[in-house]
């Protein structure tokens, strides 16, 4: 027979909600004889209870499951079905051995070969004809050169020649040279 | 007092006896709770060892359970039979993996815990790309087609209720008290599907009870009403 006077607190009566076993034998003897803490647990349980099956019934009902008599059997692929860690683990590892060789194996340095005089010299004429082309194409014509107020000027081939020499002239030009150093 | 699962003698919930849930499929009659227990295991030994029909069996005894625990957390009907079977697939790849027969049942609501809360996941990097919001969060489709509109109504409120409370709860404490109270397994049972301690699992239930005492009075009222429609 419970001796206690006082009614269990509300945690008390929580706690045994949560595990009966966790209140102490007094306790327990309490619950059992007292209606006053009895109802109070009672109609917590029964709130709980009534959630409970009513969420039940309010569920719509489960569809008929797979039967797995016929579920396909696992084959060789089903190991792409690992957890993710261990894809996790083999892109580590992969990058580490990808680091590894790259490291062991360093790429030779790339080798710089200049430019010899004759091509400078080649680049350098092709560029300049190209200059020279654009300004001839894009001449105006006499009229709407004086329309813009500048005097037309026939063309003045030895300044051509002057700037842009052709191969001819050079051809020259190397002969006399090779000529006065052979002199 | 059995068939809801709890027992007010000792304030637990009990297990529920196989039969409850399948009598309609096993045609099996009802056992005694030891015995059930050794059937599910050697049950599961065998499904182990690659015996379809017996994963079969334990489908048809889970299938319940697992689809109404999926329900409670997403409240669509279409996503909860998806991912349903999503938990089982997923049960029986990994089912060689499974250390410890007997505890099989909180391992399949470990794997469908995993299951919705991957769910949520893919649902939250999907919505980054939507423009608009998902306007039916909270909404069942199939519930429109209910013959009775009242029923219906209900239905939407309860469930905003449930919501609402909720909310109140931290992530944990609205697990424990689902699986306790909604899914009705034991502690251990939570323990072991939760990978907590059972006196954490108890400290989160007892927090959860403590606000569900605060909101009960709404439940109780909702159910006052239900009853009397």
């Amino acid at each position: 027979m419970s001796n206690r006077t006082s009614h269990l607190t509300e945690d008390l009566i929580l706690m045994s909600i949560v595990d009966y076993e966790d209140l102490n034998q007094e306790n327990q003897e309490h619950l059992f004889q007292c209606s006053t803490c009895g109802t109070q647990r009672e109609t917590l349980l029964n709130s709980l209870e009534g959630l409970g099956n009513t969420a039940r019934n309010l569920c719509p009902p489960a569809p008929r499951p797979l039967n797995w008599d016929y579920a396909p059997r696992p084959r060789w692929w089903s190991v792409f079905s690992l957890p993710r860690p261990v894809y996790a683990l083999a892109g580590a590892l992969a990058s580490i051995l990808i680091a590894l060789v790259l490291l062991h194996n360093p790429q030779a340095p790339m080798e710089i070969i200049p430019f010899k005089p004759t091509e400078v010299s080649v680049v350098y004429t092709i560029a300049l004809d190209e200059v020279m082309v654009d300004i001839e194409e894009s001449t105006l014509t006499p009229a709407l050169m004086d329309l813009a107020g500048e005097a037309y000027m026939e063309w003045d081939q030895d300044f051509f020649d002057f700037l842009s020499p052709g191969f001819e002239t050079e051809l020259l030009t190397f002969g006399a040279r090779l000529k006065g150093a052979l002199a | 007092m059995e068939s809801s699962g709890i027992n007010k003698e000792t304030g637990g919930y009990t297990e529920l006896p196989i039969c409850g849930l399948i009598s309609s499929m096993n045609p099996l009659n009802c056992e005694t709770p030891s015995s059930q227990a050794t059937r599910l295991i050697s049950l599961v030994r065998q499904a182990r060892s690659g015996d379809r029909a017996a994963f079969d069996q334990l489908v048809l005894l889970h299938h319940e359970r697992i689809f109404r625990m999926v329900f409670f957390r997403t409240r669509k009907q279409m996503d909860a039979e998806d991912l349903c079977q999503e938990v089982f697939i997923r049960a029986f790849k990994s089912l060689p993996r499974l250390k410890d027969d007997s505890k099989f049942v909180p391992w399949l609501f470990s794997i469908a815990g995993n299951t919705v809360k991957d769910y949520y996941r893919k649902k939250k990097i999907l919505s980054l790309f939507q423009s608009e919001p998902d306007v039916q969060v909270n909404e069942d489709p199939d519930s429109r087609q209910l013959s009775q509109p009242l029923d219906h109504v209900l239905k939407q409120e309860f469930w905003s209720q449930v919501e609402i409370f909720s909310q109140k709860l931290s992530r944990w404490e609205k697990e424990i008290f689902f699986l306790r109270f909604m899914d009705q397994l034991a502690i251990r049972d939570i323990a072991e599907a939760t990978g907590k301690s059972q006196s954490a699992v108890k400290t989160h239930l007892y927090r959860a009870l403590e606000k569900y005492r605060k909101h009960s009075g709404t439940f109780a009222k909702f159910m006052e009403d239900r009853h009397e429609q």
